[in-house]
């Protein structure tokens, strides 16, 4: 059963005079549990699918529908409603708040969505969520204070804390060195088994796409090839 | 955790948030020292007008042109001014106690030339009703002789007043030396003599104030030809009667213009009729007056009551004046200097708000992918701009305090330091002679309800820019 279904989805940008086309009618279909790698050289349009599925972006044409809801229908309110009770985003650059510690900022999505939790309830599942990712000892440190790995690990524990059907993860290892990086994807590997959570994940690494049970490559825009385990 | 953030994004650009604590600081301060002064002044006037001159309510024929107690705010140019006459006394009397309304006291105005020890000088005329105005009016102390009395002609002078006078010719003044006043009508002259009865002094005096002379009514009516009795239904005699039926041509020219040789015609019953008084006591209570003054019970709401009264009364065609009004200039001075200081501080608002939405905008557009990170985690709008309205409201409450505490000490210190004001014009604004200001909750409240409203609406215009920044930004400037 697909949870994400994409439809001639096409993303153009404005250069001064001139378009410039990032996606160029993207049909794809995702099942829910499936641990997706989106392949492809640097500029081929990973990022920008990554960000219509996260639907933090639109695109210009085309549809997307998470869980059967289009997007493209939906108002304001209702994404906003959609992307924090459906989507986790883990950002390339951590995107952590500064002036938060680290439990904090694992708390903040369970703060702002309507997740009913009480309290304790909410403090215990954000430790439980530190621990999975192995910084109990750091959470109350700053953001400042902890490494790329460290703060990429935090990232993840935030998409995971309002219980996501999906986690998008734009390229979550470029900024790490590759054990790091390996501990992350293995992390993430390991919550989709558990939790049967839908991972979609972007690198222009060849040597980390193995570890997905579902490769998109994309090459200019448009799916070259589609592998699956 | 919202509330958490907004403090901490407050504690991290620790420059624009020390900018916008001074500038709020500074506006809740000017606004908290000038409300206090302005505030003190407008009780000290209070206490220099309404304690001793006007009351906290004035009644007086509705007029096209602005009158105070002694006579038209400006020079009327055209017409020689006359006071008007209060119409339908009784009745707006009747009404006035009906409401229970029962410290009344009715009072005719104008100006005439007063003589005293050799000196001439214009003063301002104040007839009072006996004994109420002195009932109403516990500001006014007697230092010699007695108050006016009901059915008594008489002249009551300030201690001011009479010790100039002394101080000009060296000559004593006592109880009880005549007192002249000329007033001009038409082409003559209307003058009344009366004995001083009494020295006084106003508790709180304002500027001019030492210049007011109260004197019985029956004396000002007959200055200023004003009418002396109530109109009522005169018997006269049919012997009276039948000397009109006489022979008018001849009046003067008949025998018998000085009377019979057997009339009853002395020098002596002359001499008493001429002595006796013109009016009866009770006439000079129903004669004309200017003005009503109306002391309300404290506590009570005067404008609400003068609200009702102009409508009860209006029928009447009389108007109903609160003591600021019946004071004429030098008070209503002060709503000037009030207007001018909101004014100011309505323009120092609009360049507080400006700079404080100027910061706002730089701290929001540094925090784009910030505020994009969190939208895409899934805050919404009202998170967002309420992140951006608490960050402000935090800033104004902590910045409005630091500004009324030094607004605050620095008050306390002014007010040690016990500044002697030096002319009556200043005493009477402040209701003291020395500068104290008093420092009131209310006001402090005030000030910091402005610093608040100040901060809520620099918030407005970045929040809505905040809002509209979509989650795409928090990728973008990663």
């Amino acid at each position: 059963m697909s949870i994400i279904k994409l439809s001639k989805l096409e993303k153009i940008y404005p250069l001064g005079k001139l378009e410039v086309a990032a996606l160029k009618g993207v049909d794809l279909e995702i099942n829910k549990g499936d641990f997706v790698s989106v392949a492809g050289p640097s500029g081929s349009g990973k990022t920008t699918m990554m960000n219509i599925i996260g639907l933090i972006d639109t695109p210009t044409r085309g549809e997307i529908c998470i869980e059967g809801k289009n997007a493209g229908t939906l108002r304001r309110a209702e994404l906003t409603r959609l992307r924090h009770e459906t989507i986790g985003f883990i950002f390339q650059s951590f995107n952590l708040l500064p002036v938060l510690s680290v439990i904090e900022n694992v708390e903040l999505p369970l703060v702002l969505g309507r997740l009913k939790m009480k309290k304790n309830e909410r403090r215990e599942w954000v430790e439980h969520l530190l621990q999975e990712v192995g910084l109990e000892d750091r959470i109350n440190h700053k953001p400042s204070e902890l490494s790329g790995g460290q703060q990429q690990r935090v990232a993840i524990a935030r998409a995971l804390a309002a219980k996501p059907q999906i986690v998008i993860a734009d390229e979550p290892t470029a900024n790490l060195d590759s054990v790091t990086g390996e501990r992350i994807l293995n992390l993430m590997k390991q919550v989709n088994k558990d939790e049967g959570t839908t991972f979609i994940f972007s690198s222009h690494d060849p040597s980390i796409w193995k570890i997905a049970d579902h490769t998109i490559f994309l090459r200019d825009g448009i799916i070259e090839s589609e592998t699956r385990q | 955790m919202i509330f958490i953030l907004a403090f901490r994004n407050l504690l991290r650009n620790k420059r624009s948030t020390l900018l916008l604590l001074m500038l709020i600081s500074f506006i809740t301060m000017v606004f908290f020292w000038g409300n206090s002064f302005l505030s003190q002044s407008d009780r000290g006037l209070r206490r220099t007008y309404a304690d001793n001159l006007t009351a906290d309510l004035m009644i007086q024929k509705t007029q096209d042109i602005s009158m105070n107690l002694f006579g038209a705010n400006t020079p009327v140019i055209d017409d020689f001014f006359v006071m008007p006459v209060l119409p339908a006394y009784n009745e707006i009397r009747t009404t006035l106690e009906d409401q229970g309304l029962s410290q009344l006291s009715a009072v005719v105005s104008g100006k005439a030339a007063m003589d005293l020890a050799g000196v001439r000088q214009g003063v301002p005329l104040l007839g009072v009703e006996t004994p109420s105005y002195f009932s109403i009016f516990p500001g006014i102390d007697l230092l010699e002789g007695e108050l006016l009395l009901q059915d008594q002609p008489g002249v009551m002078l300030t201690r001011d007043m009479v010790d100039e006078l002394r101080e000009k010719k060296g000559r004593e003044i006592s109880v009880g030396d005549s007192v002249k006043f000329t007033m001009a009508y038409g082409t003559g002259f209307r003058i009344r003599e009366v004995p001083l009865k009494g020295i006084f002094q106003y508790s709180n005096p304002g500027p001019y104030m030492e210049q007011i002379v109260l004197v019985d009514p029956q004396t000002l009516r007959s200055l200023s030809s004003v009418l002396s009795v109530a109109a009522e239904e005169v018997d006269i005699a049919d012997d009276t009667m039948a000397l009109l039926d006489g022979d008018l041509d001849n009046l003067f020219t008949s025998g018998d213009f000085f009377g019979s040789d057997d009339s009853e015609f002395s020098i002596s019953d002359l001499e008493e009729d001429l002595s006796a008084p013109a009016v009866s006591s009770s006439d000079i209570m129903a004669g004309d007056w200017n003005f009503i003054l109306i002391r309300t019970e404290t506590g009570r709401n005067v404008s609400r009551i003068k609200k009702d009264l102009n409508r009860l009364l209006e029928p009447y065609g009389v108007t109903v004046v609160d003591w600021r009004t019946a004071a004429g200039n030098a008070a209503m001075s002060v709503l000037f200097i009030q207007f001018f200081f909101y004014g100011g501080i309505l323009l120092i608002s609009i360049a507080g708000v400006i700079s404080i939405v100027n910061i706002m905008l730089i701290s929001v557009f540094r925090r784009t992918r910030e505020i994009g990170t969190l939208r895409a985690i899934g805050a919404s709008d009202f998170t967002i701009a309420g992140l951006i309205v608490l960050e402000n409201l935090f800033l104004s409450l902590i910045a409005g305090s630091v500004g009324l505490l030094i607004a605050w000490w620095g008050m306390g210190w002014l007010n040690n330091l016990e500044i002697p004001l030096g002319n009556s014009l200043i005493s009477s604004l402040f209701g003291t002679n020395v500068l104290v200001v008093e420092l009131q909750s209310l006001e402090a409240i005030k000030a910091l309800a402005v610093a608040v409203a100040l901060g809520i609406c620099s918030a407005v215009y970045p929040g809505a820019l905040a809002i509209k920044i979509n989650p795409i930004e928090a990728v973008r400037r990663g």
